[in-house]
């Protein structure tokens, strides 16, 4: 009997110390920063004009003038493209990422105006577009909002494979732009963050296909899904 | 002692002076025993005499002065080997073949009046070695080396008839119009090697254009050209037939680079060589700009076809050739 009393004693006088630790409670903190961000997504890229040109002869004159044969306005077409995204969160708002892009673009030139009246055509092939670029991300806000928007910039490399790999041709594109993202929650019981992405941007395309074209501007939309851990 | 048949061919390439445009290039060959050669000088540099002739307006030395430059206009091609050597004034003259000196300078040939120059060959018709190359420039004609408004530019001509002379045949890159007298007039050209001359006073012929230069590259290639350069190969097809002789023309759209060949079979195919990397637009015509026995001696010669543009957009490589394809044709 004794011995009991003596063991009820020891947790009652244990019980009040483990309250008075609480009492104190520290300040709340953030959760712990993901740091890694994966993303998949496709969008559409606009088409991007790659220039008038008039296949030309030499005129029969003292001072040769060029003599239209036929002329072509190339371009390149607006196509779907699909890519995926790695991200590293530097701070709270800003994020470096780079991505990897692919789409099947038709180049297509209207020939016209033939000298001997030939039919106008629109000649096209196919290319396969790569577009390799390392960027950044700056939120707007930090707070965990569901809905941060941002603004985003980078430079890569385009590369340009002509239909039956013949022709391999490489540029250089940069772009600006920004959108949202769209915060969707924590899995359970994991510390994973996932959401949405929408991205709007203008890519400035100068080489591969556009060598000789100057910068070449076009538009594109693209919407995906990220993981951060 | 290696056996060696020698045979003078008749004078071909004349350059016609009723003015007419013209494109494409063609090497010059010779069928013998059941083959055919594609002629060309065996070695370099290759000796040329200056005939010690004159014409009213050019003495016989500005005659060589002229005529050196059309041969370094040649030489200088970076993609081509084959060089010359002026080696004297002769007494000889243009017209004495199978004397082994080839020699240029002026001729009258007051029956030929439409013919500025021509170029005559001996061949070595086992190999197609040129053994011998003369041509003759008409003093039928005025000729100035100054581009003097009223006489043709020497120096051009002799571009084109030296264009002949290492084996070239005539390109048909050219537009022309039928005149009243029959005749063609040359509206423009993108070849020096066109049949039909520019007119008076016009010395653009003295620089190359592309479709010379992949012509003397093809056959006298130097360095890595074959490397760095691609073709384009298809069939020119009419009602599910081949078009003997359309002249298919490639267009770089990048650099507005033309060059041209023509199908050389009754399958229509064609092979035009000697493209810088890069995208072509492709069309075909019938050889209707110029008189066709001035490109072939074959019978069977297809113009009864519309011009037509390729709906395909051709990427040729550097060092090989995209996939063979068709273009179609439609009857006049």
């Amino acid at each position: 009997m004794r011995r009991l009393l003596l063991v009820t004693a020891a947790l009652l006088a244990a019980i009040p110390t483990l309250a008075d630790a609480q009492t104190p409670r520290p300040p709340s903190r953030p959760p712990a920063a993901r740091r890694v961000e994966i993303g998949a997504g496709a969008g559409v890229a606009g088409g991007v004009t790659l220039g008038e040109r008039d296949a030309a002869l030499r005129s029969n004159a003292v001072t040769p003038s060029p003599f239209r044969l036929f002329s072509t306005s190339t371009s390149l077409d607006s196509a779907p493209f699909f890519e995926v995204r790695i991200g590293y969160r530097m701070t709270p708002r800003l994020t470096v990422e780079g991505t990897l892009g692919a789409s099947r673009p038709t180049l297509t030139s209207a020939l016209t105006a033939d000298v001997e009246n030939a039919a106008p055509v629109d000649a096209t092939t196919a290319t396969t577009e790569y577009v390799i670029t390392g960027g950044a991300v700056w939120r707007f806000s930090t707070s965990p909002r569901r809905l941060t928007p941002f603004v985003s910039g980078g430079a890569g490399v385009a590369r340009h494979v002509y239909d039956g790999q013949t022709l391999i041709e490489n540029g250089v594109d940069g772009y600006a732009g920004g959108g949202v993202i769209y915060a969707l929650g924590a899995s359970r019981g994991t510390m994973t963050r996932y959401g949405l992405r929408l991205d709007g941007r203008v890519h400035f395309l100068s080489g591969g296909v556009a060598e000789g074209q100057g910068v070449r501007p076009r538009g594109a939309l693209s919407g995906s899904i990220f993981i951060a851990f | 002692m290696r056996r060696q048949l020698i045979a003078s061919v008749l004078t071909v390439c004349a350059l016609i002076a009723a003015a007419t445009p013209a494109s494409a290039y063609l090497h010059l060959s010779v069928t013998a025993f059941g083959g055919v050669k594609t002629i060309k000088w065996a070695r370099s540099p290759v000796s040329w005499y200056s005939s010690n002739t004159s014409a009213p307006g050019v003495s016989a030395a500005q005659f060589q002065t002229a005529a050196n430059a059309a041969f370094g206009t040649w030489e200088a091609v970076p993609s081509a080997q084959v060089s010359f050597q002026f080696a004297g004034f002769t007494g000889a003259t243009p017209s004495n073949d199978g004397d082994g000196l080839s020699v240029l300078g002026f001729e009258n040939h007051s029956d030929l009046d439409r013919t500025l120059a021509a170029t005559g060959f001996t061949i070595d018709i086992i190999s197609g070695a040129i053994v011998e190359s003369d041509i003759f420039f008409n003093t039928a004609f005025e000729w100035s080396t100054s581009g003097a408004a009223n006489a043709f530019d020497l120096q051009s001509v002799a571009t084109h008839e030296i264009g002949h002379f290492i084996g070239l045949g005539h390109s048909l890159l050219g537009e022309t119009e039928l005149q009243a007298n029959g005749s063609r007039r040359v509206l423009a050209a993108a070849s020096v090697m066109f049949p039909i001359a520019f007119g008076r006073g016009v010395t653009a012929d003295r620089e190359l254009q592309p479709d010379d230069i992949a012509g003397v590259s093809s056959l006298y290639p130097a360095g890595n050209f074959e490397q760095t350069t691609g073709s384009i190969q298809g069939r020119v097809r009419l009602g599910g037939r081949g078009v003997f002789g359309a002249h298919v023309e490639a267009f770089n759209l990048r650099t507005g680079e033309l060059v041209a060949a023509f199908a050389l079979n009754n399958e229509g195919e064609f092979l035009v060589g000697g493209l810088a990397p890069g995208l072509y637009a492709v069309r075909v015509e019938p050889l209707d700009d110029a008189s066709i026995d001035s490109f072939f001696d074959a019978p069977g010669i297809d113009i009864n076809f519309r011009v037509a543009l390729s709906d395909r957009l051709v990427a040729v490589p550097a060092g090989g050739s995209p996939a063979s394809f068709d273009v179609t044709v439609a009857p006049k």
